[in-house]
């Protein structure tokens, strides 16, 4: 309350109210001036490093983001396009195991129909001997029964031939024969 | 040494002795020394038979008959009856072999030809006829 009426009354002692305060003007225009010149020099010098620093910085930033964002596309692509590389890579093993079952199917048909062929064949062909065999038994028994007759027809005339029939059996021949020769 | 005669000049040599009257048993002596001094035994079974050709074609037939028994009067007369009107033949001897394999009937052998009506030969050929190969 003291300073306030004294600071009121100073204009009317010492002639205004700048000298009331203290305020030189001199040092006042130069405190200006100086400031000015702090202005300009940051203006000129220091702002703009400072202003292209944080710039830098900030495209910095921006670059890491985006580059992070392109990691992170890329990254999705890449998951995408693995999923789509196990997908067709399943398509594919499943196409393989399907076709594999089909051939495993199809050789175990040809397999059997081959086995069976085989085993037609064999049966055929046992038949065959089997009938050869039984016509040489056939034949053989025949040709051993006919040696039999024979051989009792042997025994049998040489018992029953007595030299009378003997005589009569030769007349009886050149009689033919001589018929023959005429 | 004399070069030896062929095969076919001794057995005309030995047919006309025959024919001439010689001695069989001398002309028999006369080709084995002849054989053994050559070294020819072996061509004597050709020899002969080459003789009963030669002898056949001058009309002497000799056959050889094989039956079981001996034959009996008339059926070897019957037997040289048939081989002279066969062969043509002006003077037949028969040369008897009894051979009892042949059960029964006769066998007649002359050079050039063969009568088979023996009881074995009848059964070998039904036997030859049924037998299946």
């Amino acid at each position: 309350m003291n300073f306030i009426t004294q600071l009121a009354s100073a204009p009317e002692a010492n002639g205004g109210i700048v000298e009331a305060l203290g305020i030189d003007w001199r040092l006042l225009i130069l405190q200006i001036v100086a400031f000015l010149v702090l202005v300009v020099v940051l203006g000129k010098f220091v702002y703009p490093w400072l202003m292209k620093s944080v710039d830098e910085r900030q495209e910095n930033i921006e670059a890491a983001a985006k580059a992070a964002s392109k990691a992170q596309e890329a990254a999705a692509e890449s998951q995408a396009e693995t999923a789509k590389l196990l997908n067709e890579a399943r398509k594919e093993a499943s196409d393989i195991i399907a076709t594999a079952k089909l051939e495993a199917t199809e050789m175990k048909n040809s397999t059997e129909s081959k086995a069976k062929a085989t085993a037609e064949k064999i049966v055929a062909e046992a038949q065959v001997q089997l009938q050869k065999d039984i016509e040489a038994a056939k034949r053989e028994l025949h040709n051993e029964t006919l040696e039999l007759v024979s051989l009792a027809t042997e025994k049998v005339v040489k018992g029953a031939l007595t030299k009378t029939a003997n005589e009569k059996v030769i007349a009886e021949s050149l009689s033919e024969a001589t018929k023959g020769a005429r | 040494m004399a070069r030896p005669l062929s095969r076919r000049v001794i057995a005309r040599y030995v047919a006309t002795q025959l024919i001439a009257g010689e001695k069989t048993d001398k002309l028999a002596t006369q080709l084995a020394a002849y054989l053994l001094l050559h070294r020819r035994t072996n061509e004597m079974e050709t020899i002969l038979r080459d003789v009963s050709h030669h002898l056949a074609e001058a009309g002497y037939v000799e056959a050889t008959v094989t039956v079981a028994e001996t034959l009996g009067a008339a059926s070897e007369a019957a037997v040289k009856k048939l081989v002279k009107d066969a062969t043509g033949a002006k003077e037949v001897s028969v040369a008897m072999n009894i051979d009892e394999s042949v059960i029964g009937g006769v066998k007649i052998e002359t050079p050039g030809a063969e009568l088979d009506a023996t009881i074995a030969h009848q059964l070998q050929a039904l036997k030859t006829r049924y037998k299946k190969a």
